[in-house]
Formats: structure tokens, C-alpha cells, sequence
């Protein structure tokens, strides 16, 4: 199946329902802070089971889009980020909100999200196979090195301190350790208990710390009545002089939202802050951003949703992550049967093609459904947590038990759930653990081949020049705190 | 950072070294492999020191902050009542689990019944929330009961 026929697919009435499905189901989530897109894929991996691998991908490509976009209107109602990737819109949004203008806040943010969404694809399409055709030709040594990479790259950015990201990525990759050494065929690490033979489900982990870690994080928050400003529908249409004198933040801010989606394991809340702060530095009117600068909502919006095309590049090609929500992503092909990796498009090209058409086809859908569903989406930012945690924790528990059938999984689910609430309490990223749980049996495995390979020796990590260049990059990622300190002391 | 976060840190910590000095320990057990250079132990044993070195600088870091354990402007203290719910919710999350291993109720209606708990533990306003938490407890636990069961073909406890 090749993109067009994937187009074609998705136009089909289950697929298309699902898309519709999918991306309102993001955009509500996304509105409701606290909530997350990761969270409701991880809850709607087991449903998944029972689909064909393209309805689950495309329905979940559809999710992480329209999770994306939600979060701006709580950003600009309530002051509230709905997701994390929103926390730059709302210096912008909620000023202009309050100024009387939230329905031109919303109206700029849904077309520059558009815009964004749109840009990425056009890359995503392009890079994507040739990516893939390069990664083919990875030596055992390369993917480790790519791998050992990414994951100081996101520990370096993904929270305030390096070594608690990079504490958390480690205590990620030792928890994958569990199980069957493919290698060797023998248990290890699994403590004689035989329920551990094929190591922690990814499932019961990803929902235990994004779905019951969140609740409990809820739980612990103080309560208040939020307050949600007044809406009005005027000047949510952004009119044809906006889009002009918007043109090139719009494309500056999507090139650099793609760019930084494609850098494994960075997401979109990277990405809006880099845009935002890029904008505000090449403006005319710098002292606008955070009193309602137009300006600054679209290049928050355009460079969030333009991470979700970027981050799917790596993902599709290599195999490597490019963003939290695509571990759920990977984790659902893998589920599904499908290994991630280079050989994707020879062995899975359908499954490619779907991912990407429906790419776009979220961004169509989220566009249109941001417009009908704002003034209803004001009603969901109201809706109790009451009601709304019991059942998130109800999800977790069926979920997890149907697909299995063990309560086992049940248990090492609420277990990870402890885990992820300390880590939030802590100030230990999400985003390192579960990037490096999935990718830890990847890295482990490549490097045993390659030594394998070469009887033992270390060698290739510096002499085959793609290694080198990827492991020197790790150090410099490792030591940039301590080596920006020291230039920042002597100037 | 408030004394809940710090204990937080702490805990996470030394649940990491923990863990590390455990894998080492199983790690010295694990026979070397036959046809190949480091054997399934030596990665996880690096990690487990990698491990163990990056939680002692997070430990080292927060002795050195000094923060307090507790004091009279701590968040957490003023919100004791939050954390008397968290606990609630995990002593019933925790029964109605083991009751579903036990395998002494069928699955629905034990989520009806931990649903409607649920419901108005969380809630400050029980009478006026009642017909609306056993409405959603018997739509929900019953629905689940039968979109799974039915639907989705899938076993239940």
C-alpha cells in the first residue's frame, strides 16, 4: 500500500470514524489539564487489540495530534497548560484572553497549529525514506551509539537537573533488564519469579506511570473552582492580513518544531519554548511577548504541532523515539507484531503509509473539530475530577488484566504507578525512564552483536567514523552543563 | 522544592541504589555466555553502578540544599487532607485488586462497587454528588463488564 492508496484506506468508514474519534478524544484530553495525549494512548493500547495494525496506528496518530492542539484552550481559558507543550502559549494566550480577545487567542493558535502540522508532514514525507535507506546501513555499533545518544539528549533537556534525567533513564534501562538474554536463552534478573520470564509488559509499565502515577499526582494537588474567562467566538477565523504578516514566524516556527521532533526524544515542549524564544528575539516588538503578543501564540502553536510530524521521522526510520507519545506509538507496533526499525519499510510499508497519511489527516480533522468543538470544550474544563480520576483508575485496571489475562500485570502496573508518582514528586522526567526502558534491550542487544562480531573488541566505538561522531556527541551533551559553566565564569 | 518533593527525591534515590546493589548481586550469579565476549550480566552490572553513582550526586545534592522536612510553610503540610485521600484511594485500589485476584466478585460488580467508593471519597459535596456517582458506577462498571466480556471477547477476573 503506497501513500495514496493509504489516503484512500483511511477514507474508508471504520478508519475515517476512528480518526474523528481519535483526534476529538486528543483534543478533550488535551483540554483538561492534568490529563495528557500520553495517557490516553496508554489507556487505548488494549482496546487496539482487537484492530487491524493501521485502524491502531492511525487512531493513535490521531490522538497524539489532536492531544497537542487541546491543550491550547485551557492554556488561554484557565491559564492552565492542558498539556506540556502548551505552557508557552499560555504567557500569550491568557494575556489576550484577558484583554477580551480569547476567541482570536484560540483562532490564531488553531491555524498555526495547522500550519505546523502541515509543514512537518511535507518533511515527513520527504526525509522519511531516505532516512531509512541510510539506517539501513547501521553497523551493531552505530545503533548503539544512536541510541546511547538519544538518551543523554533527552535527559539533558527533559527536566531542571541532568543527573536526575539521566537518573531516571537509567533506572529505565535497569528495569528492562528483567527476563529472557535472547542472546544466551536464559532467565535473569528475575528474582525466581517465572511470571518475570518475559520481563515487565511494556503496557502494564507505560499505563501504571502515565495513567495511575498521574492520578495519584492529582490527588495531591490542592483543589479550587477554576476559573475560566469569558469567551466570545469574535476573531476566531484568522483573516488573510494575519496570515501575511504572520507568514515567516509561521514557517520559521514549524521548521524549528520539525527540527527539534526529529532530535530523538525532545518533544514539543522543547520545541514551542526554542520558537517562542527565537521569535521574541527577531521581533520588532520583543517587549509585546507575554502581554498578548499575536505573535507568540502562533509560534508556540505552530512549532508543538509541527514536533508530532518531526518526531515520527526517527520513529518510522529508525526505530528511535523522537518524542514520549512516540515510546506508545512504537509500543503499539511492537504489540502489534511489528518491530520498529529501518526494515520497517521493506518488511511493513503499509503501516508507514498509514502513519503518515493519517498524519495529515489528524491535522485536516483537528482544524475543523477545533473550530466546532471550542465553545463545548469550555464545558469539559468544568467537568469534576471526582468523577473523573475513579475512572481513569478503572481503565488502567481493565486495560492492563484484558491484555493479559493475568493479575500479575494488574499488580506490577499499580507497582510502576508508585514509581511514576515518586518521580513526579521527585523531579525525576518521565521521559528519560520510559525512553530508556524501550530502547535499553535494543542498545544491549547491538552492542553484544557487534562485539560479536569483532571477538570483543571496543574498537569500532572509535574507529568507524558514524560511531565516533555519535559518541562524541554523547560526551558533549554529558559534560555541556559543567563545560557552559566554566565559559560562563571566564566571560 | 517542598519537604514531600525532597522526601520524594530521597526515597527514589536510595530506591535506586537498592535496586542496583540488587541486580549486582544477581549479576555476579549469571554464568558467562559461550560464543560471546561479555555475557548477559556485564551491561545490566553497568548500568547498576551507573545507577548507583547518579543517585549518590542526588543524594550528595540534596543534603548539600539542606531543604527541611517539614516546616510551618510547607504546602503539603497545609494540605494533610489530600494526602489522607491518596491513601484512601490506594487502601481501596489495593482491596478491590486483591478482591478481582481472589477472584471472589465478578468484575463488575466489584467496579461498581470501588467506583461508587471512589466517587464520593473524592467528593466534598456527597448528598447533592450521590445520584450521579451511582449512575456513572453502574453505567461504567456494568458497561466494562459487558464491552469486554461481550465485545472484545476478553476474560475477566
Amino acid at each position: 500500500m503506497g501513500l495514496l492508496d493509504s489516503f484512500v484506506y483511511l477514507m474508508g468508514p471504520w478508519p475515517l470514524f476512528l480518526c474523528v474519534l481519535g483526534t476529538a478524544l486528543g483534543i478533550i484530553v488535551g483540554a483538561i489539564p492534568g490529563l495528557s495525549g500520553a495517557m490516553l494512548i496508554a489507556l487505548t493500547l488494549p482496546l487496539t487489540f482487537k484492530m487491524v495494525p493501521e485502524e491502531a496506528m492511525a487512531l493513535m496518530v490521531c490522538m497524539y495530534t489532536g492531544s497537542i492542539t487541546g491543550g491550547l484552550v485551557s492554556a488561554v481559558l484557565l491559564r492552565i497548560p492542558g498539556t506540556p507543550s502548551n505552557v508557552v502559549t499560555v504567557f500569550d494566550g491568557y494575556a489576550m484572553a484577558q484583554q477580551g480577545h480569547a476567541g482570536r487567542a484560540l483562532g490564531l493558535g488553531v491555524a498555526a497549529s495547522f500550519f505546523g502540522a502541515v509543514f512537518a508532514w511535507g518533511a515527513l514525507v520527504l526525509l522519511t525514506k531516505p532516512l531509512a535507506d541510510i539506517a539501513v546501513r547501521f553497523t551493531p555499533f552505530d545503533y548503539f551509539a544512536l541510541v546511547l545518544t538519544a538518551l543523554v539528549l533527552i535527559s539533558s533537556v527533559s527536566g531542571k537537573s541532568m543527573v536526575k534525567g539521566l537518573l531516571a533513564g537509567m533506572i529505565g534501562v535497569l528495569l528492562a533488564f528483567p527476563g529472557l538474554d535472547e542472546n544466551t536463552g536464559r532467565t535473569r534478573f528475575t528474582m525466581g519469579a517465572w511470571q518475570l520470564t518475559s520481563g515487565f509488559d511494556i503496557l502494564p509499565v507505560l499505563v501504571g506511570v502515565f495513567g495511575v502515577g498521574t492520578v495519584m499526582a492529582e490527588l495531591v494537588k490542592p483543589t479550587g473552582k477554576l476559573q475560566v474567562l469569558v469567551y466570545s467566538s469574535s476573531g476566531l477565523w484568522m483573516k488573510w492580513s494575519e496570515w501575511k504578516s504572520q507568514f515567516w514566524n509561521l514557517l520559521r516556527s514549524s521548521a524549528i518544531g520539525t527540527w527539534i521532533g526529529i532530535l530523538p526524544g525532545i518533544g514539543a515542549s522543547v520545541g514551542s519554548l526554542v520558537a517562542y524564544t527565537v521569535a521574541k528575539n527577531v521581533s520588532s516588538k520583543p517587549e509585546e511577548f507575554g502581554n498578548g503578543s499575536p505573535s507568540g501564540i502562533v509560534a508556540s502553536e505552530a512549532a508543538n504541532n509541527a514536533t508530532v510530524g518531526g518526531a515520527l521521522i526517527p520513529l518510522l526510520a529508525i526505530g528511535i523515539p523522537g518524542s514520549v507519545i512516540d515510546v506508545f506509538l512504537m509500543s503499539a507496533m511492537m504489540i502489534h507484531g511489528i518491530q520498529p526499525g529501518p526494515l520497517l519499510f521493506e518488511q511493513h510499508s503499509s503501516i508507514v503509509y498509514v502513519v503518515i497519511a493519517a498524519c495529515l489527516l489528524s491535522s485536516v480533522l483537528m482544524f475543523g473539530q477545533m473550530y466546532l468543538m471550542i465553545p463545548f470544550l469550555r464545558r469539559v474544563l468544568d467537568v469534576p475530577r471526582q468523577f473523573v480520576l475513579p475512572l481513569i483508575m478503572v481503565f488502567c485496571v481493565v486495560g492492563v488484566f484484558a491484555s493479559s489475562n493475568r493479575m500479575f500485570d494488574v499488580w506490577i502496573m499499580l507497582g510502576f504507578g508508585v514509581l511514576g508518582f515518586l518521580m513526579e514528586r521527585g523531579g525525576l522526567p518521565l521521559g528519560p525512564f520510559v525512553i530508556g526502558f524501550i530502547l535499553a534491550p535494543i542498545a544491549e542487544s547491538r552492542l553484544r552483536q557487534g562485539l560479536m562480531m569483532t571477538d570483543g573488541s571496543y574498537l569500532p566505538l572509535v574507529t568507524q567514523p558514524l560511531t565516533l561522531t555519535l559518541m562524541l556527541l554523547a560526551v558533549l551533551l554529558l559534560f555541556w552543563p559543567l563545560l557552559r559553566a566554566v565559559w560562563r565564569s571566564r566571560h | 522544592m517542598d519537604a514531600s518533593e525532597s522526601r520524594a527525591e530521597t526515597a527514589l534515590a536510595l530506591i535506586a541504589i537498592a535496586l542496583s546493589a540488587l541486580f549486582l548481586f544477581e549479576g555476579t550469579k549469571l554464568k558467562p555466555g559461550v560464543f560471546e565476549p561479555i555475557g548477559p550480566g556485564a551491561v545490566p552490572m553497568g548500568v547498576a553502578v551507573v545507577t548507583i553513582i547518579l543517585s549518590l550526586l542526588v543524594l550528595h545534592a540534596r543534603w548539600r540544599a539542606a531543604a527541611p522536612l517539614a516546616g510551618p510553610g510547607d504546602a503539603q503540610a497545609a494540605l494533610p487532607e489530600r494526602w489522607l485521600l491518596l491513601l484512601g484511594v490506594a487502601a481501596l485500589t489495593l482491596v478491590y485488586a486483591a478482591l478481582l485476584h481472589a477472584g471472589l466478585v465478578r468484575y463488575g460488580y466489584a467496579t461498581v462497587v470501588y467506583l461508587l467508593a471512589l466517587f464520593l471519597l473524592m467528593s466534598d459535596r456527597v448528598r447533592q454528588d450521590l445520584s450521579w456517582a451511582i449512575a456513572l458506577a453502574l453505567a461504567f462498571g456494568l458497561g466494562l463488564d459487558y464491552v469486554f466480556r461481550y465485545l472484545l471477547v476478553a476474560d475477566l477476573p
